[in-house]
């Protein structure tokens, strides 16, 4: 005899499952943003080869100075003279890489979940078994953490790259315009940007909209860190001078200051 | 077992109730059809029920008693949205992988089977799949979980005659063959007439239907007869459409029992489901009539 | 094989069967024929599956088909056809019906209207009859 109705698939098990494991989110996510993860890495890598070249032939050109004795001479003053005048500060790289978190917040991201929400895919995304909050949470940490240690290793190479500007008295320790980029305060800053990224594109839910949020926002907090450096700078100036220490030679006196931004100073 | 069971849902978007009071309950094995005009709510409550929203007002429950967004109702539930969106710039091979990594059960034989019959290539990018094809890789996507329901929002809108025949054929087969329960939502009455088992009728936010539709097209019939003894027999009867013209009158009266005789004078017939389904899409009024409850039938007696 | 004609007014289920019927006649179907899977009538007509499965049980409460476990559905009978002399009986007493109506004013398109409406209803009953019975006769499902 024929049923009239039709075997409905049943549940199998009863019990309570366990989430899916975490490392299913690795293909996902890398399918996802290939774009991204590709920009960052050639980014970096197009910036640490040009940094790399330049501060080698920087960090040769400065060694030479420092070799030349006496210190005092006309000889030696006149080549230190003439290190300054070839490299300028070395402000004109920092300038526009003052703008990496920014760029980097509002490229990489808000659109990590901004898109989603404007294509309408999450519908698609969130209504899997991996579950909606697990996620976000796996995206978030499988691009800002190679991010993090990418920007970690750069800050790094930035703040080899600008020791002999340092100790030649061009830049100061906490210069502003290097300060953001190296040591810890470079990652630092690419996380919060990335951070500050995402939650713009879970909140405004468009990509182009959330990535000017971002940069503006990112930029603005820039700015008045930034002036905030410069403020804590000219009061110890004051403070120095009204204490009357004696003015530092160059090549000295920043060991303080750079440790405040996270690396070890054993060059100085 | 009720694949789908809500108390008194609602949802609100400010001060606009989406969804107001909806009681209603869908047992497994059907292919149900939600339907009404664009507008009243079909897009909320499918979201409500798939866990992408949360309800203001009231419960919901899947899979017999699972709670709305669980895990468990994650797992047992397949979701295609309005417009079927994908991942433009992913081919359907990654499409699969991804869906095989955020799933815990994938039949990949199925998806690679079926994509491969219906002749959508697997390293296309899906922005370059025609829309028929995008609605079938995302149906592909959701059975190859092997759901036990699988919900669908007004799937058959962007495609044309061949692609909507395609599309249902896959989906009947699915019923047909693995026992999925399905609950899609329309706003063109005519194609799930043929398909759909039951019925769930949603205006305004307010269910007015919710039964098998054999049950409905069993309880209601038209009467036609003179006008002058039309009213007295609206009186007497639950009626859901009165249609005067001149001298006579079409009356569509819901009987609870089919065997109650024809009034003298007045003449029965069969009700289709469209004509029913319109004549309580046309009578919209506030105070709507209490949906049909669940009888027990003889054909849900499967043991 | 099945074909479905929306407009008709007869119910889909209906016309499977009498499609099977007519094709018992005609020495299309032969005993030991199996029928269309239900899977691929559902997918060819876009009908639910419950309105097959009615229909092939409605050929199986016929005596013409029955149902293999894990293989599908099979003609097991044929049609008797209608004897030469009932069939001539047959036609008689209509031609005196259609005189009668004839005389009580009914058109050829209100005969038409008429014959349909009792068809439906006649044969519509005679449906869900045998249902009914079967219920019974299985006691609790």
């Amino acid at each position: 005899m024929t049923a009239l109705t039709l075997a409905t698939r049943q549940n199998n098990s009863a019990r309570p499952s366990r989430p899916l494991p975490w490392r299913r989110m690795v293909l996902v996510t890398w399918l996802q943003h290939q774009g991204t993860l590709t920009g960052v890495a050639v980014l970096f890598g197009a910036l640490a080869i040009y940094l790399g070249i330049e501060g080698l032939i920087i960090h040769h050109a400065w060694t030479v100075d420092m070799d030349c004795l006496p210190a005092s001479s006309a000889a030696c003053q006149a080549k230190a003279g003439s290190f300054a005048t070839q490299w300028h500060s070395g402000a004109t790289i920092a300038s526009p890489m003052q703008l990496l978190p920014a760029l980097l917040g509002a490229f990489a991201g808000a659109p990590m979940l901004a898109r989603e929400m404007e294509t309408g895919t999450f519908r698609y995304t969130w209504t899997q078994g991996f579950g909606r909050s697990r996620w976000i949470i796996a995206k978030l940490a499988l691009v800002g953490g190679p991010l993090a240690v990418i920007a970690g290793a750069f800050g790094i190479l930035t703040y080899w790259y600008f020791g002999p500007f340092v100790a030649e008295g061009q830049l100061i320790a906490l210069d502003p315009r290097t300060f953001a980029l190296e040591c810890l305060a470079f990652p630092g800053w690419v996380l919060a940007a990335f951070a500050i990224g995402a939650f713009a594109g879970m909140l405004i839910r468009r990509v182009v909209p959330a990535m000017a949020t971002t940069m503006a926002v990112v930029g603005g907090l820039g700015l008045a860190v930034g002036l905030y450096l410069r403020h804590c700078r000219a009061s110890r100036s004051m403070a120095t001078a009204s204490g009357g220490a004696t003015s530092q030679p160059a090549g000295t006196g920043h060991s303080r200051a750079s440790r405040a931004a996270g690396c070890s100073c054993w060059r100085y | 077992m009720n694949i789908i069971e809500t108390v008194a849902l609602g949802k609100n978007y400010g001060r606009t109730w989406a969804l107001r009071d909806c009681t209603f309950a869908i047992p497994e094995g059907h292919l149900a059809a939600l339907v009404g005009p664009n507008g009243a709510g079909k897009t909320t409550l499918l979201h409500l029920l798939v866990g992408l929203t949360t309800a203001a007002a009231g419960t919901a429950t899947v899979l017999g008693g699972l709670p709305v967004g669980s895990r468990a109702a994650l797992d047992g539930i397949a979701f295609v949205a309005q417009d079927t969106p994908v991942y433009t710039n992913l081919t359907a091979a990654n499409m699969i992988r991804i869906a095989r990594n955020l799933n815990r059960s994938f039949d990949l034989a199925y998806a690679r089977a079926r994509l491969g019959e219906l002749d959508i290539p697997l390293d296309r990018k899906a922005a370059k799949l025609s829309g028929g094809m995008r609605a079938q890789l995302a149906l592909t996507l959701a059975l190859a979980r092997r759901p036990r329901l699988l919900v669908l929002d007004e799937p058959l809108a962007a495609l044309d005659p061949l692609a909507r025949h395609d599309f249902m054929g896959t989906v009947l087969a699915a019923v047909s063959e693995d026992g999925v329960s399905v609950l899609l939502s329309s706003h063109v009455l005519a194609e799930l007439e043929r398909v759909a088992d039951f019925l769930v009728l949603l205006t305004r936010g307010q269910v007015r239907v919710a039964a098998e539709v054999e049950d409905l097209v069993r309880s209601h019939r038209l009467l036609t007869g003179p006008a002058d003894s039309a009213d007295w027999i609206a009186g007497q009867l639950d009626v859901v459409q009165d249609q005067r013209a001149a001298a006579q009158a079409h009356l569509l009266v819901r009987a609870h029992d089919p065997d109650d005789p024809v009034p003298p004078g007045w003449e029965a017939h069969p009700v289709s489901m469209e004509e029913l389904v319109l004549a309580y899409l046309r009578s919209g009024s506030p105070a709507a009539p209490a949906p049909l409850p669940l009888k027990p039938t003889a054909s849900t007696g499967a043991a | 094989m099945f074909r479905l004609d929306r407009d008709s007014g007869v119910p889909t289920y209906l016309q499977l069967v009498h499609q099977v019927e007519h094709a018992l006649r005609l020495g299309y179907l032969k005993v030991g024929d199996q029928l269309p899977r239900v899977r691929d009538v559902v997918t060819a007509l876009t009908i639910h599956p419950n309105t097959v499965l009615k229909a092939y049980k409605e050929l199986e409460a016929k005596g013409l088909a029955a149902g293999r476990p894990g293989q599908g559905t099979f003609i097991t009978g044929t049609l008797e056809p209608v004897t030469l002399p009932e069939l001539a009986g047959l036609r008689r007493q209509l031609l005196s019906w259609l005189k009668a109506a004839d005389e009580a004013g009914l058109d050829e398109a209100g005969v038409a209207a008429l014959l349909a409406s009792v068809t439906r209803d006649y044969y519509g009953r005679r449906a869900a009859r045998p249902e009914n019975e079967n219920a019974g006769n299985e006691g609790v499902a």
